[in-house]
C-alpha cells in the first residue's frame, strides 16, 4: 500500500531523461538532503556560510545543465544572467532598503535576467544561430559585460543611490532580510542556508518533472536532431528560446541568492570574467551534463574543494605570490588562487578523457551493472540449488 | 491575390489552386536558385489525394531540393506551393507538418541515443493522449516489425530497421501526404519488397505519397504515376510503362549517370 503511494508520488519525477529512477537513488538523495541540513550543526559557522555560497552556485550549474544537457544549447555566458541579476538586485535594494524593497529587488532581478535571456535568445535562435556560434556569442556577451561594468568607476555611473563602482564593485547592498512591511525573514547565517537548501531541493524536483514531461522530450529531441524534430511539427526555435529563457531565470536566481550570501552585500565585474564563465561549464562537464543531480553535486564539491585548496596552500605552504588576494577569494566568484584552477582543470581533462558522459551517469551505470550481476548470480545459485535438489530426490529411485 | 503576381506563371495544368478538386498538393512556377545555379526551375507539379507518385531523375536533377521546398527546409526563390487549396509557401516547417504533411529524410534520421520507444514517443506525443501512448506504440511497432526492438537504442538498429523506424515515426502523425526520400536506399532485396508492400498498404488507407527513388524496379512495384525530373524541371510524366519506354528518358539517365 505505502509502496504504491510512494511510487505514484515518484512517478512525475522519474523517466529516461533523468539519472536515478530507483528506490536506492531516492534513499541516497534523502540521506544527502539530511546531511546538508545537518551540516551547520556539525561544521563551524564559517563553513556553513561558505556552503551557502556553493549552494547559490548550484543553481547556476542547474541552469547550464538544463539548457546544455537537455536542449543542446552550450552557453558559455550563464554568468551574464547571474551577474545582471546580482547587479539589478543591488541597484533596487540599495535604493529601497526596506524588507519590501528587498523582496521587490528579488522580483525585479529575476525579471531582468529572464528578459535579458529572452531578448538574447530571440535574436540568436530566430536569427538561425546554432551550435558553437551560440557558445561564442554568449561568451562575448559575458566579456562585454565584464569590460563595461569595469569602466563604471566614476561617480556618474550610479543608479539613484547605487554606485556601480567599476572593478571595485558595488558595496553595501542590503541583504539581511526579506519580507513585506514590518515582517521580515532573516536571510543570514544558517537561516539563509536552510532557505537555500529548501529552494534547491524544490528547484531540482521541479526540473526533474519538467525534463520528463512532454516539453522535456521536445527539448531532448531538439538536442538530438533539430531538423528531424522540426519535421515532426515541433517549433524548435521556440523550444530553444523557452529553454534558454528559463535557463536565464535559473542563473538569475543563482545571482540573487549569491547576493544574499555575499558578505557586505558586495558584487564586482569579476562575476562576468572568462574564468568565472568557465566554472559552470566545468561543473556540468564533470558532474554529467545530462544529470541534474550531477551538476549540483559537482558545483558543491568542486567549489568546496577549491576553497580548501586555497586554505591549504595559504596555511600549509609559503606561497605568498600565489595568493595575493585571499580577501577577495571569499567574496568573488573567481578564486584568486591559480593552483586550484590548475587542479580543477586537470580533473576536467581526466573526466572528459575517461568518462565523457560525466561522473554521475558513470556512477549510475556502474551501480546498475553491479546490481544486474548480483541478480544474475543469485538466479544461477537458486537454479543450481534446484538442480541439486532434483538430483537428490532422484537418487533413491 | 497570388494569381496577380507577375512572377508566377500560370499554365493550363495548374490554373486552379486545387480547392474543391482532388488535388492535395500543387506547385506553381516553383524555382530555387543557389547563387548562379538554378536547382529547381519553374516547376508546375500536382499530386492528387491518395495518389502514390514517384519522383525519379538522374543525380543532381533537383529531387531532394524539391522535397525540401515542399517541407519549408528551403525557401523558394519564386513560385508558390498549395496544399489542400491553401497556400503554404511562407509557412515555417512545423506549421506545414501540422497541416498534414510528413517526411522521411534521405539519410535515416532517427534519434540515435534514444530507444525505439522514446524515438516513437517524440512524434506520438504530438498527436496522441498519454493514455493512448502504449497502445499506439505497440500498434506502430508491430506494423513496422520492430516490436522486439522496443528497448533497443536506435543507433544499434540495422540500417533497414532504422529506415522502417523513421517511416513509422513519420506515419504516426497520420499525414495526408507523406514524402519519402529514398526509403529503400541500402536495403536488401527482401527488405525492399517489405517496404514496397508497406507503402502500398498505407497508400490504400488514402495517404498520398511522393517517393524519391533510384531503384526502378521498386518504383515499378508501387507507383501510380512517375514524374521524371531533369535539370531542375519536369522532363516527363506518366505511368511507369510510358516512362520506361521513353527513349529520351533513357538518354538523360545514360548521358548523366554513366
Amino acid at each position: 500500500m505505502t509502496n504504491t503511494v510512494l511510487e505514484r508520488l515518484r512517478a512525475p519525477f522519474e523517466g529516461p531523461n533523468t539519472t536515478g529512477n530507483s528506490t536506492a537513488f531516492w534513499v541516497v538523495l534523502a540521506l544527502g538532503v539530511v546531511g546538508l541540513l545537518a551540516y551547520p550543526s556539525i561544521a563551524s559557522g564559517g563553513a556553513a556560510e561558505n556552503m551557502s555560497q556553493y549552494l547559490a552556485y548550484a543553481f547556476l550549474a542547474l541552469s547550464l545543465c538544463f539548457i546544455w544537457g537537455y536542449c543542446g544549447i552550450l552557453s558559455f555566458g550563464q554568468v551574464a544572467f547571474f551577474g545582471v541579476a546580482g547587479y539589478t538586485f543591488g541597484i533596487v535594494a540599495i535604493n529601497i532598503g526596506s524588507y519590501t524593497g528587498i523582496s521587490l529587488a528579488v522580483v525585479v532581478a529575476l525579471f531582468v535576467a529572464t528578459a535579458f535571456a529572452a531578448i538574447l535568445g530571440y535574436f540568436m535562435f530566430y536569427g538561425g544561430v546554432r551550435d558553437v556560434y551560440v557558445t561564442i556569442i554568449t561568451l562575448v556577451v559575458a566579456v562585454i559585460l565584464h569590460r563595461f561594468m569595469g569602466q563604471t568607476a566614476g561617480s556618474e555611473w550610479a543608479v539613484g543611490d547605487a554606485r556601480l563602482g567599476g572593478y571595485n564593485g558595488m558595496v553595501g547592498v542590503p541583504n539581511d532580510a526579506i519580507g513585506f512591511g514590518s515582517v521580515g525573514i532573516d536571510m543570514t547565517g544558517t537561516g539563509l542556508y536552510y532557505i537555500m537548501v529548501g529552494t534547491l531541493l524544490a528547484t531540482y524536483l521541479g526540473l526533474r518533472a519538467l525534463v520528463n514531461s512532454q516539453f522535456g522530450y521536445a527539448m531532448v529531441a531538439t538536442r538530438e536532431d533539430e531538423d528531424r524534430t522540426a519535421m515532426f511539427g515541433y517549433n524548435t526555435e521556440f523550444i530553444k528560446l523557452a529553454t534558454f529563457t528559463f535557463g536565464g531565470t535559473l542563473a538569475g536566481l543563482s545571482g540573487v541568492l549569491y547576493m544574499f550570501y555575499s558578505p557586505g552585500g558586495y558584487i564586482n565585474p569579476d562575476v562576468f570574467s572568462v574564468s568565472a564563465a568557465a566554472l559552470p561549464v566545468i561543473w556540468v562537464s564533470i558532474g554529467g551534463r545530462k544529470s541534474l543531480i550531477g551538476a549540483i553535486s559537482a558545483a558543491l564539491v568542486i567549489q568546496w574543494f577549491n576553497n580548501r585548496i586555497d586554505g591549504w596552500l595559504s596555511t600549509g605552504f609559503e606561497l605568498p605570490a600565489l595568493t595575493p588576494s585571499l580577501e577577495l577569494t571569499t567574496t568573488t566568484v573567481v578564486p584568486g588562487n591559480e593552483w586550484s584552477l590548475v587542479i580543477i582543470g586537470s580533473v576536467l581533462l581526466f573526466v572528459i578523457l575517461v568518462m565523457p558522459e560525466g561522473v554521475a551517469p558513470r556512477i549510475e551505470s556502474t551501480v546498475h551493472r553491479v546490481l544486474e550481476r548480483l541478480e544474475r548470480r543469485r538466479e544461477q545459485r537458486s537454479q543450481s540449488a534446484d538442480v541439486e535438489a532434483e538430483t537428490e530426490t532422484e537418487v533413491p529411485e | 491575390m497570388a494569381t496577380s503576381d507577375p512572377t508566377i506563371k500560370t499554365t493550363q495544368a495548374v490554373d486552379e489552386t486545387g480547392e474543391g478538386s482532388s488535388r492535395i498538393l500543387q506547385t506553381r512556377g516553383l524555382t530555387k536558385r543557389f547563387g548562379g545555379l538554378t536547382a529547381i526551375d519553374d516547376v508546375d507539379f500536382a499530386v492528387d489525394a491518395g495518389e502514390l507518385r514517384c519522383l525519379i531523375g538522374p543525380n543532381g536533377a533537383g529531387k531532394s531540393t524539391f522535397l525540401k521546398l515542399l517541407t519549408g527546409r528551403h525557401d523558394p526563390s519564386a513560385g508558390a506551393i498549395y496544399y489542400n487549396g491553401a497556400e503554404l509557401t511562407d509557412l515555417p516547417p512545423y506549421k506545414r507538418i501540422d497541416r498534414g504533411i510528413s517526411i522521411k529524410f534521405q539519410v535515416p534520421s532517427v534519434y540515435p541515443d534514444l530507444t525505439v520507444e522514446e524515438n516513437l514517443r517524440i512524434p506520438l506525443q504530438r498527436v496522441a493522449s498519454k493514455a493512448e501512448f502504449e497502445e499506439r506504440t505497440i500498434e506502430t511497432l508491430e506494423q513496422f516489425d520492430l516490436l522486439e526492438e522496443i528497448d533497443t537504442t536506435a543507433a544499434n538498429l540495422s540500417h533497414g530497421q532504422q529506415q522502417r523506424l523513421e517511416i513509422g515515426m513519420a506515419m504516426t502523425l497520420e499525414p495526408d501526404l507523406m514524402l519519402l526520400d529514398e526509403p529503400v536506399a541500402g536495403l536488401s532485396v527482401e527488405e525492399t519488397e517489405e517496404i514496397a508492400e508497406l507503402l502500398v498498404e498505407l497508400n490504400d488507407e488514402d495517404v498520398a505519397f511522393i517517393v524519391i527513388e533510384h531503384d526502378i524496379d521498386f518504383v515499378a512495384s508501387i507507383a501510380d504515376r512517375v514524374t521524371v525530373l531533369h535539370q531542375g524541371d519536369i522532363f516527363t510524366e506518366g505511368t511507369i510503362e510510358d516512362v520506361r519506354s521513353d527513349p529520351e528518358v533513357k538518354k538523360i539517365y545514360l548521358g548523366e549517370d554513366h
